[in-house]
């Protein structure tokens, strides 16, 4: 990673929170390393969830582990279940002291000594009590994790959250969490999603293929020729690219460089600039060259976004991003490329050069930016709102440059429900691990993710069929078979139980529903990941189902 | 997993169903179980009476590592860490409290899971890995790192990879590697002269960015360089004898004072206090959900060691978060060239024309062998010392001399450096 890109999000980080001169404080120095990844905006979003864990297992107090510390608003843990002999043994946040007493209470006593800032609740009723006579106490929280909870209550706590939300957007986004020996599976149902910053580690187009007049401008104003040589090893390679392509452009009507040939011909004229051939100047060129040929374009998926009912149809109570969004398209309709960012890498010129050359971009962004907010306003006014109401709509002018910066990063997931709810998405439901599984012998490549799925579906058959885990005997081995030849059948398979599958049943039943400290561990760890994505809308979540195989030692993620 | 109708509780080490998720991998073989995996007592027996490990680092891996080790079983653990507690610790160091800040985190780390875990047994060692002799690593059935430095991960390797006497099975020690950045880590693990080794993959790393010294002292852009002047170039010319303390806030300070000024006067911006501390610290991002994936895959690969109820990872597992669960198992190759468990010699291309001291630089530039400050010598003949004084300044004048008049085509140099952890044996050869 390049200390330039590194630098930046160090200094977004913390910018808004500390003062230029002031030193940090102590919550800043607790949370400085986080503080590298997600900022203040991140970290002010975990500061105010409410997050729900269903369960208080080893997996459970794993994933809040990884919650609590970085500091999470509040937490409840729901379990109305004793802590046992075997909880005691298998969860760090559990003793034996305490055996028999509740296991929500002693859970999230231990969890809450991790940070003083965070508020620790325990729930002892019954999850199935709380859902049948209180469904709405699950919609009070900004997300759920269920952890090894029966598929009926999975799939009765998904719908619950379904029904009570008003739209989409509103939907409490849930985690839905299995583990067994070895194995792990992390599913999820998530209403809309909107990524806000998705950190991508390409760095923002300088767009040199058409280098915006002003850079145009200062860059023909440098006359090579006329340079003595330190000047000359010092012009940036910025401007070497912009002055090569304009040669070029000159005797090709215009046209960047297309086929290969072409390219290698353009980099050679670069070559033939040189005086000497060691100026550190023109290796930065060389190796930036693609830059000249690269055209600047909207990214695909940001156009596929614009293009999508709920930016184009906004109404005023969608949430400021999407107010965004709909100037965005605006913008790119007039000019087919996102606003300039201006980040300029570090090259190897002088100090007066690089300022004045940052200085250029800088006033290039700006320019654009107010070209932005024009397109804002008339976004703003669609929707019969005031643009004097700009601040109030969470769209002044610091969130118009947060927006910019992360504009090529912004994503909108649509949603995903979890279980198989409707009658006719039952079918539907075992056709997913079919095609998914042809994919996978195909390919004939590990990760397995299809096969794992599969026996944690005939797990839950099982276990629906006989109210316990499956053991690792001959007869509990055949009657997993028979489940998975039976869903196999339904999704219209036909043939034998591939060898990924009857070995992925043979380790679930060795497992027995255990939920071993280091699949625990690995798993709350994964659990934790998504859910601070989920939380502060930055980096991409998971879209679909992640498999975790430590037989194996690999993950998968299905896309269902 | 009702078993809540034993009586009262027995007092430690143990109870009964203590193990009982544990247990479901040892007393029965999975499908892709070794055959002459045995499930039952004597496993189980070797795994929490006689089996003893040890862990390199009590910060954010190793917190895991100990806690996930206890509660699988392991008997005997120890553990090695030189640090101390920091507040920026307690984000992901989850064994450590406000009021620990300055103690050891060896000693804190093995008494808190001592108590969380009851008859665990973790021996702390306050202290650096290089303390301690090859006798001391012999005890061990595997070695866990869970490291941020790379020197000390060298270290263990070629010490580890220099135990392996062919005669003697014992000696064949696995390392288990862990790493993490941000959402991203890796894990790994190294059967010396087995697998590929730490060194074999030193080339994929991420390369370090130095700053040049000409553009810190005369053409600063960034507001990083502004800060390695201040820490590089003026501390010692203000303070000649007092040594940078990155740890200490008032050095950071000073730093970020003479960094702004410098900025100011250069009109560069983004000096901030929290970049001065990044780039003097070399800050590496570091969460507790990272952490815990990264320690839960060592120690489920330790498990499956020790106990042989799995297959092992062979040999490499990497994670990036930062878009959706995306993994990658892979097996990385030995490198034949490694310097340490490969044994032959590196090829080294040089120009006839080139300095000594070119070479030298050349040397500090390669990705695969990442040598600082190296001294050179061919044939026992002292080329470039790098210390003593005496014999620094008796080898410098060869700097400015061209290898051609030095060595011949085909030589064996042999380069010794701190960072390198073995000599390292190069063949030069000569170009035009
Ligand atoms: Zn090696």
């Amino acid at each position: 990673m390049a200390q330039t890109a590194e630098a930046k999000t160090i200094e977004e980080a913390t910018v808004t929170i500390v003062s230029p001169q002031g030193r940090p404080d102590e919550k800043t120095r607790r949370y400085d390393r986080q503080l590298r990844l997600w900022a203040s905006s991140g970290q002010a979003a975990l500061e105010s969830a409410r997050i729900l864990v269903i369960s208080g297992g080893a997996t459970s107090t794993s994933t809040l582990k990884n919650l609590v510390l970085p500091g999470i608003g509040e937490f409840t843990i729901l379990d109305h279940l004793p802590v046992t002999y075997a909880d005691a043994g298998n969860n760090f946040f559990l003793h034996v002291n305490g055996i028999g007493k509740s296991r929500a209470e002693e859970a999230v006593s231990h969890l809450a000594e991790l940070n003083d800032s965070v508020k620790g609740k325990a729930d002892t009723r019954d999850v199935n009590a709380v859902l049948e006579n209180e469904p709405e106490f699950f919609l009070s929280f900004t997300l759920i994790i269920a952890v090894n909870l029966s598929p009926e209550i999975e799939d009765r706590l998904a719908q619950a959250l379904r029904s009570g939300a008003s739209t989409p957007r509103d939907t409490v986004p849930l985690m839905i969490v299995r583990t067994a020996g070895f194995y792990a599976m992390i599913g999820t149902q998530i209403g809309e999603h909107t990524v806000v910053d998705a950190h991508s580690e390409t760095p923002p187009s300088l767009r040199l293929d058409n280098a915006f007049p002003a850079l145009l401008e200062y860059a023909r104003a440098i006359d090579l020729d006329s340079l003595d040589s330190t000047d000359f090893g010092h012009v940036p390679w910025v401007v070497l690219l912009v002055k090569a392509l304009e040669n070029w452009k000159q005797k090709h009507d215009g046209q960047l460089p297309k086929s290969y040939a072409e390219k290698q011909e353009l980099k050679k004229s670069l070559e033939k600039m040189r005086r000497r051939g060691d100026e550190e100047n023109f290796d930065e060129a060389v190796a930036q060259a693609y830059r000249m040929w690269t055209p600047t374009v909207v990214p695909s998926e940001t156009r596929a976004l614009l293009s999508d009912p709920s930016v184009t149809t906004i109404t005023s109570s969608s949430p400021s991003i999407f107010y965004f969004l709909l100037a965005l398209s605006h913008f790119v309709q007039q000019h087919s490329y996102l606003p300039l960012v201006p980040t300029l890498p570090d090259m190897h010129t002088t100090t007066d050069t690089y300022v004045e050359l940052q200085n250029l971009f800088r006033a290039q962004a700006d320019r654009e930016m107010l070209v932005f907010e024009d397109c804002l306003k008339r976004a703003v006014e669609e929707v019969h709102e005031t643009w004097e109401e700009r601040e109030s709509l969470g769209l002044g002018r610091a969130e118009v440059k947060e927006f910019i910066r992360n504009a090529a990063g912004v994503r909108v997931f649509k949603g995903k429900k979890w279980g198989s709810v409707e009658p006719s998405e039952i079918e539907a439901s075992d056709q997913k691990p079919v095609t998914a599984l042809q994919n996978e012998l195909e390919s004939g490549m590990l990760p397995a993710p299809a096969a794992v799925y599969l026996a944690f579906l005939c797990s839950a058959d099982f276990y629906s069929a006989h109210a316990r885990q499956p053991q690792p005997t001959e007869a509990d081995n055949q009657l997993l078979t028979t489940y998975a030849t039976q869903r196999l059948a339904n999704g219209g398979w036909n043939g034998e139980l591939p060898e990924t599958v009857t070995t992925a049943l043979g380790e679930i039943a060795r497992a027995q529903g255990s939920d071993i400290p280091t699949t625990a561990a690995l798993t709350g760890g994964l659990v934790a990941q998504e859910a601070i994505k989920f939380l502060t809308r930055q980096y991409v979540p998971i879209e679909g189902t992640c498999i975790v195989d430590l037989i194996r030692s690999t993950t998968g993620t299905l896309p269902f | 997993m009702g078993d809540i109708s034993l009586p009262a509780p027995l007092p430690p080490p143990t109870w009964p169903n203590r193990f009982q998720h544990v247990d479901t991998l040892l007393d029965h073989p999975g499908p892709s179980t070794d055959p002459d995996f045995v499930g039952g007592e004597a496993v189980k027996r070797f795994l929490r009476e006689d089996s003893k490990v040890l862990v390199i680092g009590a910060g954010g891996l190793g917190c895991e590592i100990l806690t996930n080790l206890a509660l699988m079983g392991f008997a005997d653990i120890h553990v090695i860490d030189m640090d101390t507690i920091d507040i920026s610790n307690l984000n992901r160091q989850f064994l450590f409290r406000p009021k620990d800040v300055g103690k050891p985190k060896a000693i804190i780390a093995a008494e808190f899971v001592m108590s969380r875990v009851p008859g665990t047994k973790v021996t702390p060692y306050f202290g650096k890995i290089q303390d301690k002799p090859e006798s001391y690593y012999m005890q061990f059935n595997l070695v866990i790192c869970g490291l941020d430095s790379v020197e000390a991960r060298r270290w263990m390797n070629a010490t580890l990879v220099a135990m392996v006497d062919p005669d003697v099975p014992e000696s064949l020690k696995p390392m288990i590697d862990g790493g993490t950045e941000g959402f991203k880590g890796q894990a790994r693990v190294i059967l010396p002269s087995i697998t590929s080794c730490y060194e074999c993959s030193l080339d994929m790393l991420n390369k370090q960015t130095v700053f040049p010294i000409c553009t810190i002292a005369n053409t600063p852009r960034l507001p990083e360089h502004c800060i390695e002047w201040a820490s590089v170039l003026e501390w010692p010319k203000v303070f000649p004898d007092k040594k940078l303390d990155t740890d200490d806030p008032e050095h950071i300070q000073w730093l970020f004072t003479h960094a702004s000024t410098r900025a100011r006067e250069f009109k560069i911006e983004g000096v901030t206090w929290s970049l001065t501390q990044g780039v003097v610290k070399n800050i590496i991002p570091a969460i507790a959900s990272t952490n815990a994936v990264i320690a839960a895959s060592c120690c489920t690969e330790a498990f499956k060691l020790m106990t042989n109820c799995a297959p092992r990872l062979d040999n490499y597992f990497m994670l990036i978060g930062t878009e959706g669960v995306y993994s990658y198992t892979f097996q990385h190759e030995r490198r034949p060239e490694c310097p340490v468990c490969g044994g032959e010699t590196i090829d080294m291309p040089v120009k006839k024309e080139w300095t000594l001291e070119r070479l030298i630089e050349a040397l500090e530039e390669r990705q695969d062998i990442q040598a600082k400050k190296p001294s050179l010598s061919v044939n026992g003949r002292s080329l470039y010392l790098q210390a003593p004084p005496q014999l620094e300044r008796a080898t410098r004048p060869n700097l400015e001399k061209k290898l051609v008049d030095l060595v011949n085509d085909g030589d064996e140099l042999t380069v010794t450096a701190g960072s390198l952890p073995f000599n390292l044996t190069l063949r030069v050869l000569l170009k035009d």
